[in-house]
Order: C-alpha cells, then structure tokens, then sequence
C-alpha cells in the first residue's frame, strides 16, 4: 500500500508543540487558580465537615463521633439568639434595603437635575467596608458621642436614642447600618433595569390613562422580577456572612444580644477552643446559604435553558 | 370620528427648530400620512398630537377644539407603536383591555369589546399568551387591538410596520387599509417608507428639516410634485432629472436635451404640451426636467400617432437592469444617468442605440435654483 507520507504523518508532527499551546493555553491560564480553588476553598469546606463531626477542641482531632457537636450546638442558647438575630436582621436588612433602594431609583429615574451626583452619593456607601461603616455607626450612635449628644447640645435634653447600649434594640443598630451601605447598591441594580425600559411602553400607558404611580405599579415593576431576586440573593448571603459589621458596631453586645451566626463561629473556633463546635456552626451557615443559593440557580439554569 | 387641525404648530429643543411652522388641515375620516427621512420632525409632530411632547408655538385643534393643553387620555387618541410597546407582564387580553380598565369601563362591557378586537383582527386564540410569546406580526395585531378596542376619535400610527419583514409588512399595510376602510375613523400615519405612504393615504404631508413640502393626494404629489425634493422620494425607480434649455422650435416651445445617438454627440428638441407653452421667459435658459421612468419607453408609432404628447428620440443604451416585469434600461441624457422602463421584447443591447418616446405631458419642469416645480 502506498500511503503518501506527508499528510499522513509530518503534518500533526509539524509544529506539535505549538499547536498543543495553541489549543491548551486556556486551560493552561485557568489551571492554577482552578487547583487553588478546589484546595482552599472546597477542600476545607470538606475538611470543615468532617471536623464538624468530631470533637475536636483546641487541637482537630479525627476520630468520628457522629452528630455530637450539632446537639450540643443546638442546646446552646447563645447559639438560639444568633439564629433569631440572622432571622430579625436579615429579613428587615433585605426588606428595608429593597424597599428604599427601589423608592430611590424610581425618583432618580424622573430625570431629576444633578442625577450623576446623587447616583455617586447613593452608591458611595458600596465602597466602604463593613468595618468602616461600622465605626462610623458606633460613633453616631453613641449616646455619649453622636446623634443624642448632637440633640441634647441643641437643646432637646429629654431627646434618648440609645438602642446601641439596650439588648433588645441593639440588633437594629446593626440593620440601620447595613440599609445604610447597600440601599444605593440596590438602587443601581434597579436603575439600570428601569433605563431598560421600553420608552415607548410608558408612552403607551400614559395614552391608556394609567397615573404614574399606576404606570411604576402594574406595569413596569413586574418586568423587573429578576431584578427583584437577583437584588434579595446578593443581599441574603450578605445577610449570613455579615461578621465585620457585628464586630466593628456592636461587638456582639450588650451581653451576647446581637451575636450573629458568624461571630458564634469565631468566638467558639478561635476564642473558646471549640473548633468542633466551631465547625458545626459553619455547616449550619453553609446550609443557610445552600437554602438561598440553590433554588436561585436552579431557577436561573432552568430560565436558561428555555429562554 | 373628527377633524384635525394644525396650525403654525413649531417645536424647538434649546436653539434647534425641529418643526418651523407646520399647517395641517384634516377631514372627517381621512387618512395622513406624515412622510419624510429620519430626523424631519414626523414623529415628533405625531408626539404633539398624541400630547407625549409639549408644543414650543401654534395651535393643534381635535374637532375644532383647542388640545394643546389637554391631557394625552382625554384626547380621544389611540396610538400604536414602532416597538409595538405591550405590557410584557400581561397577556393579550389584560393588554387589550387596559386602556378600558383604567377608564373605569365595566367588565361585562370591557370583554366583550376585547372579544370584537380580537376577533376582528383574528388572533382569539392567542388571548392568554404574554406577548413574549407572540410573533412581531402577532404583536403587532394585538397593538392595533389596543388602539382600536379604545373607539377613538383619532388613530396615531407612529411607524407600525418597520419592525416587520417585508412579507410580513405587505400585510399588515393591507390589514390597516382595511381597518380604514371599515372604521373610517381618521388617522394619521407616520413612515419614511413611500410605499406605504402611496398605498395608505388619502392625503400625504411631506416635510423634510421641520417644514411641509407639499401636502395633496398620493396621486398629485406622484403627478405633480410641488419640488425636487418630493419628485426625488416620491416613486421607485426615483424620478430623472434631466439638465436641458428652453427653446422655442417652429412657434413651439420645447426643451432642447443633450445625448448620444449612432455614436455622435448631437441635441435632441422635445416639444412641451399646451400646458406648458406659457413660460416663453425661460427660453434660452436652463431648467432641470424630471421625468418617471415609466413614462420613457420604446417607440410606438401607433400610440404616437394616437397622443401629440408622446415625443421621440434616438440615444444610445448603457446598461440593461431586467426586473421580469420590465427592463431597467440606463441611457444618458444632458450628462445624467437616466432610467427607462421597457417591455423586456423590445430592448436593444448595451452600446446600440434604441428609439425611444417620453410622454412629456407627465414631465415636471423644475427651477434648478430653487429646485421648485416651474
């Protein structure tokens, strides 16, 4: 049999080293940070999970002990108030921060003068960070230092305004701030979807006769449902790590009255020598989170695939 | 029904005059169409009229009674859209209806006025679907359900069909021809398209830059376009514009044209009609004459003996353009290109030269200064 020889074989073995780059230098770029990925992060998830079922104390141990540390976990009534606290927190900080942010951008999207600048004040908030805003909180709020000082050197002596230092009011201190950073975050997810909005479609309502608001309610709101849950998932997981905020404001206190789940499981892993404990706090924030974040891509993978 | 007037109306943003005066009047039932490129002021006049922009100058009237302050609602318009704008969270019914809905009209009343719409403009069926789940031509049926569910006074049409194929678009103009001729409500059409405008309108406006620059019947701004301009966008293939003189030849007055016939570089005399015997100051000077493609053929002496009008000339063919219909034959006349329609059995090649007779009674004389209809 006669073969030619040169498309058989010189032609793969041309350049093949080359052309091996050529086709693998993506999967080259990404490896590194692939593997790093897998270690630090699901790797010590995974490690986070095992460890959760030991009981391990200063030092991890290994020897399986099954479900003992999340018993334990769950009659602690510390642990009690910082799931009630992420409930409280969470629902009002997500709640208060779509609300406004929403009120917000539909203000800013009548064409207000000086939109630019209002749009940067609202947004600036985004780019402190939590312990920042914190600190800033805590001095505002403080009675000796902030707003009650600033009223009662104004005049107004009976003026109280002391939740940071009273237990049942400190986990609001903590809503107020963290409103106060991401609202303007909200508000431009939700201006920029607003701007997306058919022009003509407006128009078209205002010949129907629908008022404004009308117009904001029945008709241009409900197109913006994605907008809508994207805006509630950022802010929920937020919600569940939220651990800077905690510490900068309120430090957890008065006593353990805004402890968050976050907190619990740094003050057990690396205050208390509980890493077991520790961990199986983790495991449950993780499942918070796997609660949220699941349903969100099935939804978005399923969208997907039909849209 | 009503009539619309339109007086001295002007729009600026800042400096820039985007209408400079406009003076519309409209019957009882008749259909406008506002034609003109992009950017010549039509759909903001169709805006103003709606009251979606408000007006700089003059007076818009809807049955004699002065709009221009008038909330859009209380109008009595109805408009459909170029994006169709349907309220993508509802369905084709819930669309339909909600200009009823918000003008407190029962529901017992409200469906069954949906129902007629729909099923006037067949799309029944699709009644629960979001119009994501429409066609572009669906939508568009369900923007016109919209409009007309309404009864309005006026319709307001601002480029209906430029979102469509061109299949598609050959329909829906039929559907809405239809629509006016059941409703004979009157309406107001904006497009840049002259098809459209010829086939819709029983009166076409067309403005260029903010001004109206001719305003008649599709037949008389075809036949006797008030400039160069409207000669130019009006008619597909578009008008020739022809350079020639004045002359007056054996007591007629004719123009004398430029062209190449047998090879040679010679002028050929055309004899004007009566009609246009009367400009004895234009001779010996220069006019521009415009003439339809379809009135420049092939020679026939039998209809040449039958209409004095018809005049011959020899000149030489460029090039050959067949449409199956008609042969697109490019020749030159006074330095331009110009196009002659010609049954496809009677056309010579490239490079021969071929009789040809023009019917001047449907040629326009143009001022090449002012480029106005002399």
């Amino acid at each position: 049999m006669k073969t030619n020889p040169m498309t058989e074989q010189s032609l793969p073995a041309k350049r093949p080293l080359s052309d091996w780059l050529r086709w693998n230098v993506a999967k080259l770029v990404v490896a590194p940070t692939f593997a790093l990925i897998i270690f630090f992060v699901y790797g010590f998830i995974a490690w986070t999970g095992y460890v959760s079922f030991t009981k391990s104390k200063m030092l991890p141990t290994y020897s399986f002990e099954g479900v003992y540390q999340y018993v334990r976990l769950w009659k602690m009534s510390t642990w009690h108030v910082a799931m009630e606290n992420l409930l409280v927190f969470g629902g009002l900080f997500i709640l208060i921060a779509i609300v406004l942010g929403c009120l917000l951008a539909v203000a800013l999207d009548q064409r207000v003068r000086a939109e630019g600048l209002l749009r940067t004040v609202y947004l600036y908030p985004m780019a402190i960070s939590f312990i920042i805003t914190g600190t800033a909180w805590k001095w505002i709020l403080n009675p000796g230092l902030g707003l009650e000082k600033m009223f009662h050197s104004w005049g107004w002596e009976s003026f109280s305004f002391d939740w940071l230092i009273n237990s049942d009011m400190a986990i609001y201190t903590l809503v107020i701030a963290a409103v106060w950073q991401s609202s303007g975050f909200v508000m431009a997810l939700f201006l920029a979807a607003l701007r997306g909005v058919d022009s003509e479609i407006i128009k078209a309502a205002y010949l129907d006769g629908a008022s404004l608001s009308r117009i904001y309610l029945v008709i241009i709101l409900p197109t913006l449902r994605p907008v809508f849950l994207s805006s509630f998932f950022i802010l929920a997981h937020m919600a569940v790590k939220s651990f800077d905020l905690v510490v900068a404001l309120t430090g957890g206190g008065p006593g353990n009255s805004s402890i968050m789940p976050a907190n619990f499981m740094y003050e057990m892993t690396f205050r208390r020598n509980q890493i077991g404990l520790g961990a199986a706090s983790a495991m449950m924030m993780l499942a918070t989170v796997m609660a949220i974040v699941i349903p969100y891509l099935y939804s978005e993978l399923r969208e997907r695939k039909h849209g | 029904m009503a009539t619309l007037t339109i007086q001295n109306v002007k729009k600026s943003y800042g400096a820039v005059d985007v209408l400079k005066g406009i003076d519309l009047e409209l019957e009882n039932g008749e259909f406008l169409v506002l034609l003109g490129p992009s950017g010549c002021g039509k759909s903001t006049l169709l805006n103003m009229i709606a009251g979606l922009d408000t007006i700089t100058d003059g007076e818009i009237l809807i049955n004699s009674k002065v709009v221009n302050d008038v909330h859009p609602k209380d109008r009595d318009i109805a408009m459909v859209f170029q994006s169709y704008a349907l309220y993508p969270n509802m369905t084709v019914e819930r669309n339909i209806g909600f200009g009823l809905e918000m003008r407190k009209v029962t529901k017992a009343d409200r469906e069954k006025r949906v129902d007629e719409a729909v099923r006037m403009l067949q799309i029944d069926h699709l009644r629960d679907r979001k119009p994501a789940q429409l066609s572009g031509g669906q939508r568009q049926r369900v923007a016109m359900g919209r409009a007309l569910v309404r009864k309005p006074e006026i319709f307001l049409f601002d480029e209906p069909l430029s979102n469509l194929d061109a299949k598609l678009r050959v329909e829906m103009r039929t559907e809405i021809k239809k629509l006016h001729q059941r409703l004979g409500t009157t309406m107001v059409y904006v497009t840049h398209d002259q098809i459209e405008a010829m086939t819709l309108a029983s009166r076409i406006a067309i403005l260029r830059e903010g001004e109206i620059q001719q305003f008649a019947s599709p037949q008389e701004v075809y036949e006797r376009p008030a400039n160069m301009y409207v000669a130019g966008f009006v008619g597909s293939p578009a008008m020739n514009f022809i350079p020639a003189t004045v002359v007056s030849e054996d007591n007629q007055l004719g123009v004398s044209i430029e062209r190449t016939a047998n090879g040679e570089r010679s002028s050929v005399f055309l004899a004007l009609p009566d009609d246009l015997q009367d400009i004895g100051e234009w001779v010996g000077r220069e006019v521009i004459l415009g003439i339809r493609p379809e009135t420049l053929t092939h020679r026939s002496d039998a209809e040449m003996s039958q209409n004095k009008r018809l005049q011959p000339f020899d000149c030489q063919v460029e090039v050959l353009e067949p449409t199956g219909a008609d042969t697109l034959t490019y020749i030159e006349l006074g330095g331009r290109e110009v196009i002659a329609r010609v049954n496809p059995y009677n056309t010579s090649n490239p490079g021969e030269t071929m009789a040809f007779m023009v019917d001047m009674g449907k040629a326009s004389l143009f001022d090449p200064k002012s480029e106005l209809r002399i």
